[in-house]
């Protein structure tokens, strides 16, 4: 009846989110970021130094500080403790009572909220339903919203819609958010993607530059720490073979590859095995 | 006709065991293809044609002289694509395909006449199955990649109307010319010293079951996959680890090891694609190698430092597989030294691919890439699915329960470490507690 034991899981990149069909673009002056649920109870099911939430949070405390930075707004949602059969709904049906610990229920530590911020009581999955958050919104000239927080296809995704349904551009942002799962994870995002929102990552919104391994610079400077070979050592022309680079790496390069459309197998790059003949390759099979 | 021509080590290995064992079937090997619908079986028998004639190593027979030295001479003659109809379709394709291909596992092929490679393909109403049985002293499971890349590029290039591609492979002449030369000769040396000083130092090697029974039947195979969500979480701890999931794959091996052995200084038996050089990248036939990897591993070591030692074991095993397994057991007989040199054996296996025929998506079953005589646990590394395991154990020395506990074990050491990658071998070990003991 309760939420199960989860497990930690990579994080989707850049390469592996689905096509937006909305070109929206943030702006500072109209956005709010919505730090969902992030409370001892829901963490906890993680499990203790579960890498998965550390990799959240640490990307959550630094979407925040730009939104400090940017003056937009920062709200959170918590639920409450002990809510009673007519507070808590259909909820008890699919989770039982839910939080009942004082202790379980605030915000955790590394992303506890500031003065300035905003703490909303969270009585349903979307954080719209029986609160003034719209209103408040509204009070503040917002009407884009970044969320992120646990759990992705359930909190988080139905808030996303709600928002979309109150002519709120949702952004989810799909490197700060946690799932149950990972498949879950993508089922989320591709729903919003696909039919409410934008996805987004932390990078995108902070306008860091990703690395595109499918380029000569951005595919040597991932190869190389494999290899332990410094940059002015490496010959492109040479066998990555002779250099060490072993099977299993070549392995994963194909699978992240692959996340970006590009099909390629480890026979053929085995076949051809330097830096500058993979670009070649990687170069007709964009054009594929 | 051609000259004959000498045989590599790889080659000169597996003729001596198909020879001395008097039982050659041992060594034959097998892939089904399965494609996701109908394919052309005229343009398929036109494709194989062109690979099999494009290099020496595949169109050749292996024939010895009177004193028993085997040579390699190149052959022609195309073996005939087989074609059996079926009526109806196979619910299950993996046990149909299992299951099909038993006889022609159990027939050993006759080096001196037979080609040592041959195909069928099985037509069912809604979709074709192409089954490659060899023997492995043709081809290793990276030549099997070599060759069906070769015969998907000839199909495609058929189906499209246009000249078969001119297909650069390597013929036996380059692997000779490679494998005599000063460098390489050097190399296996250096490799030869090297390996005996290493086994000197670790104590005698332990497997999951410590009986001694030479193989009589075929190997049995159990088979499991890692759910979705473990798969994802053994990525995780890999990335967290900095380690490649290989590696953590092989720690939960050694850990599944420890728990049953008690002996934390274990030595597993690693195959080797052994192909450095462009010629042996470039030739599809046998090249692979079995290599002791010894690990001294600690209770109190996290995933992340068994995983650097099992890295760096690699690491220093690359530059030594040249040398031959087989060279390196004959020179510690010698020595008067054991034999045995490595417990389990585990295969990591990257090479399937999922490529088109003319449009037809296909996927491809290793069933068998070889017999061992104690237990060999292949990880097929798939691209985007989660990683496979295939328990193939002798049955002489492994009931059925055995090897169902050791499948359970390695799940069980993956599932809790790569949960849990800051805890320690030790606490790995005890999560094992009683697996071993439990009738599954």
């Amino acid at each position: 009846m309760s939420i199960p034991k989860l497990s930690h899981y990579p994080l989707p990149r850049a390469a592996e989110l689905p096509e937006n069909r909305v070109d929206w673009q943030l702006d500072a002056s109209r956005a709010a970021l919505l730090i969902h649920d992030v409370q001892h109870y829901f963490v906890g099911y993680y499990g203790d130094n579960n890498p998965l939430i550390e990799t959240m949070i640490n990307h959550i405390q630094r979407l925040k500080q730009f939104c400090y930075e940017q003056g937009i707004p920062v709200f959170y949602t918590a639920q409450p403790i002990k809510q009673g059969q007519h507070e808590r709904g259909l909820l008890s049906d699919m989770w039982g009572p839910g939080l009942q610990d004082p202790a379980q229920q605030p915000i955790v530590d590394a992303l506890a909220p500031g003065e300035q911020d905003v703490v909303l009581t969270k009585w349903r999955y979307s954080a719209f339903q029986k609160c003034d958050f719209e209103a408040q919104l509204q009070e503040r000239g917002r009407d884009q919203l970044m969320i992120v927080g646990i759990y992705g296809h359930i909190g988080v995704m139905t808030t996303a819609v709600d928002a979309f349904m109150r002519d709120i551009q949702p952004f989810v942002i799909a490197d700060a958010i946690a799932d149950f799962s990972r498949d879950e994870h993508l089922m989320a995002l591709n729903f919003v993607a696909g039919r409410c929102g934008k996805v987004a990552t932390v990078a995108d919104i902070l306008g860091e530059e990703t690395q595109d391994i499918t380029t000569l610079e951005g595919l040597k400077a991932h190869i190389l720490p494999l290899i332990d070979c410094e940059a002015d050592e490496f010959d492109e022309h040479e066998s990555l073979i002779d250099y060490g680079l072993d099977s299993v790496q070549v392995m994963n390069l194909i699978a992240l590859w692959q996340q970006q459309g590009i099909e390629t197998n480890f026979i053929e790059l085995a076949q051809i095995p330097t830096l500058a003949a993979w670009i070649d390759l990687l170069e007709e099979r964009k054009e594929d | 006709m051609s000259q004959a021509l000498p045989l590599t080590d790889s080659q000169q290995a597996m003729w001596l065991l198909h020879t001395i064992s008097g039982r050659g079937a041992l060594f034959n090997v097998a892939e089904c293809i399965e494609f996701k619908g109908k394919v052309s079986a005229t343009m398929l028998q036109q494709a194989f044609a062109h690979v099999w004639q494009s290099s020496n190593c595949l169109s050749c027979r292996f024939v010895h002289d009177n004193a028993f030295t085997p040579q390699l001479k190149p052959y022609a003659e195309v073996p005939t694509l087989d074609i059996i109809q079926l009526d109806a379709q196979p619910e299950d394709i993996p046990a149909f395909a299992e299951q099909f291909v038993t006889p022609a596992m159990a027939r050993a092929f006759v080096l001196e006449q037979d080609a040592l490679l041959k195909l069928t393909l099985v037509r069912a109403p809604e979709q074709d199955l192409l089954f490659l049985v060899g023997h492995h002293l043709l081809l290793d499971g990276y030549g099997f990649g070599l060759f069906t890349q070769a015969l998907n590029r000839c199909y495609n290039a058929l189906q499209k109307g246009k000249p078969l591609p001119r297909l650069p492979f390597g013929q036996q002449q380059d692997l000779l010319t490679l494998h005599n030369s000063e460098a390489y000769l050097a190399r296996q040396q250096v490799a030869r010293a090297t390996l005996n000083n290493w086994l000197d130092g670790v104590p005698v090697p332990l497997s999951f079951s410590s009986q001694k029974e030479d193989v009589t039947e075929p190997n049995r195979r159990l088979s499991q996959a890692f759910t979705h969500t473990d798969w994802h979480t053994v990525m995780s701890a890999a990335s967290l680890c900095q380690a490649g999931h290989a590696e953590v794959l092989l720690a939960s091996v050694s850990a599944a090891l420890v728990a049953k052995t008690a002996q934390y200084h274990i030595t597993l038996g690693l195959i080797m694609m052994n192909r450095q050089h462009q010629h042996e990248l470039s030739t599809p036939c046998v090249q692979s190698n079995v290599m002791p990897l010894p690990l001294e591993l600690a209770t109190d070591m996290t995933l992340s430092q068994c995983c650097r030692v099992i890295n760096q074991g690699i690491k220093a095993l690359k530059a030594l597989q040249t040398y031959r397994v087989e060279d390196l057991k004959r020179t510690r007989q010698q020595q008067g030294k054991g034999t045995h040199i490595f417990g389990p054996t585990v295969n990591l296996l990257p090479f399937t691919s999922s490529p088109k025929y003319g449009g037809i998506a296909s996927h491809s079953h290793i069933l068998s890439a070889g017999t061992t005589d104690d237990i060999m646990l292949q990880w097929h590394l798939l691209q985007d699915q989660p990683a496979r395991l295939d328990v193939d154990a002798n049955v002489a020395r492994y009931s059925d329960q055995q090897q169902q506990q050791v499948q359970a074990a390695i799940f069980r050491a993956a599932h809790y470490w790569s949960q849990h990658p800051t805890q320690t071998l030790g606490s790995v070990v005890t999560a094992l507690n009683g697996v071993y003991d439990h009738v599954l």
